[in-house]
């Protein structure tokens, strides 16, 4: 016996409200940027556990009930990740897009002015995920400083540095989207305040101009995005920001 | 050295869409959704030596996506009595064909109702009504009988009708604005 017609296809007969309910479910779709963003924190979890071997022992784990040991393993990753993040991120930074940009001198665009404008729903930050070609952290999926091994005083410099733009960069992010820009901007302002030539400050400035929108105040988003644009014409996040900055 | 496979880049870019959709029609809250398919995609990176090719991709990731859905439910039980908000609502939109008030309402009540299922049957009627699964594809997919599939569906069809009529009921005249 066969399956019963979809409420949903051409044979059916059934209730066109029921159908117009059913339907708008597949209207839902990723927001824009949604697919680079998640690749990009993929790629820093990821780096994380192969920086500290842990993936071997993950796989190992897969290799033995498959895709249940597969989302346990996840769990491995995750807490691996807590050990591995500093590392991983001066790993990933060391060949990472935005690293090198940062050897020739740009323009660093400030954060937005306070406004009274309502708060917006934040949106969607976008790196062109298109252009991507690997690595490029954006966020570590675990925040939490760490203990690291040791290494030499310079690269345990960086990796500290990383840690902790990485760790601030996450809070204001989930200020933002927990429908606090305010409290995002403030946490920028103590990021830019500890490290003000940090290693991910091109994300830094997409974020700051994304609050700045999310604050009703497009003036000043539109400005930093053109800004954003002179200063990294190749960024991954141009795409994203071209469409702000180009908006009437 | 690249991290990752082509494989797996050709994996995600191919299927990336189709895990978030999955997952928010499991119950997932669209601002939960990012977290929860980096989580599916780690499980595919780890896991895919084990992919044996049995069973097609999708109905492999869906199984994951169901593991880690499920998981977030139970976590957080309190989010599923969380509507989303039907103005923020992640709607497929283009210049040419926006999202207008009405499609998010609708999309919003249905997604409601669908929260107010029982999850084994809204994960068949999910599979079923959304990603046009066959029954012994469900099946499969969730170890049940046929019989079991067909059960849940029959029952999630006539829970899903019943609340549409209750709207209806409750707002003859402007349905599709009724919650």
């Amino acid at each position: 016996m066969g399956d019963q017609p979809r409420l949903l296809g051409p044979t059916n007969g059934g209730d066109e409200l029921e159908r117009e309910l059913l339907g708008s479910l597949r209207d839902v779709s990723p927001p824009a940027g949604a697919k680079g963003e998640t690749w990009n924190r993929l790629a820093v979890q990821v780096a994380a556990v192969a920086t500290i071997g842990t993936a071997s022992i993950a796989v190992h784990a897969v290799g033995r009930s498959g895709a249940v040991a597969a989302l346990q393993a996840t769990k491995v990753f995750t807490a691996k990740v807590v050990a591995g993040v500093a590392l991983a991120g001066s790993m990933a930074a060391s060949g990472g897009w935005w690293l090198h940009q940062r050897a020739v001198a740009k323009p660093t665009v400030g954060l937005p002015a306070e406004s009274g404008a309502p708060s917006l729903p934040p949106p969607a930050p976008a790196p062109s995920y298109e252009n991507t070609e690997m690595v490029t952290p954006v966020t570590p999926a675990v925040p939490e400083p760490v203990e690291r091994p040791s290494k030499s005083g310079e690269a345990r410099s960086r990796s500290d540095l990383l840690s902790l733009e990485s760790r601030m960069l996450t809070d204001a992010r989930a200020q933002l989207r927990g429908g606090d820009p305010r409290g995002a901007l403030a946490t920028l302002e103590r990021l830019r305040a500890r490290s003000p030539k940090g290693v991910l400050s091109q994300e830094r400035d997409v974020l700051a101009i994304q609050i700045a929108s999310a604050l009703g105040d497009a003036a000043t988003a539109k400005r930093k995005a053109k800004e954003f644009l002179d200063a990294y014409p190749e960024s991954p996040h141009a795409q994203q920001l071209r469409r702000l900055a180009t908006d009437p | 050295m690249a991290l990752f496979s082509p494989e797996f880049r050709a994996i995600y870019d191919e299927h990336f869409e189709f895990v978030w959709c999955s997952l928010r029609r499991l119950g997932v809250r669209e601002a939960d959704t990012m977290d929860l398919v980096q989580k599916v995609f780690l499980a595919v990176h780890v896991g895919w030596g084990e992919f044996e090719g049995r069973s097609k991709i999708r109905t492999w990731l869906f199984g994951i996506c169901r593991r880690v859905a499920s998981d977030y439910r139970r976590s957080s039980p309190i989010r599923r009595e969380i509507v989303t908000d039907a103005a923020a609502m992640d709607l497929r939109r283009d210049d040419q064909h926006p999202v207008g008030a009405e499609s998010r309402q609708r999309a919003s009540v249905a997604e409601a109702i669908l929260n107010r299922m029982p999850e084994p049957q809204r994960v068949v009627f999910v599979l079923f009504e959304l990603e046009e699964m066959s029954g012994e594809d469900i099946a499969e997919l969730l170890n049940l009988s046929i019989g079991t599939v067909r059960s849940r569906l029959r029952l999630a069809r006539e829970r899903f009708r019943r609340e549409v009529k209750r709207l209806a009921a409750a707002d003859p005249m402007g349905r599709k604005e009724a919650v």
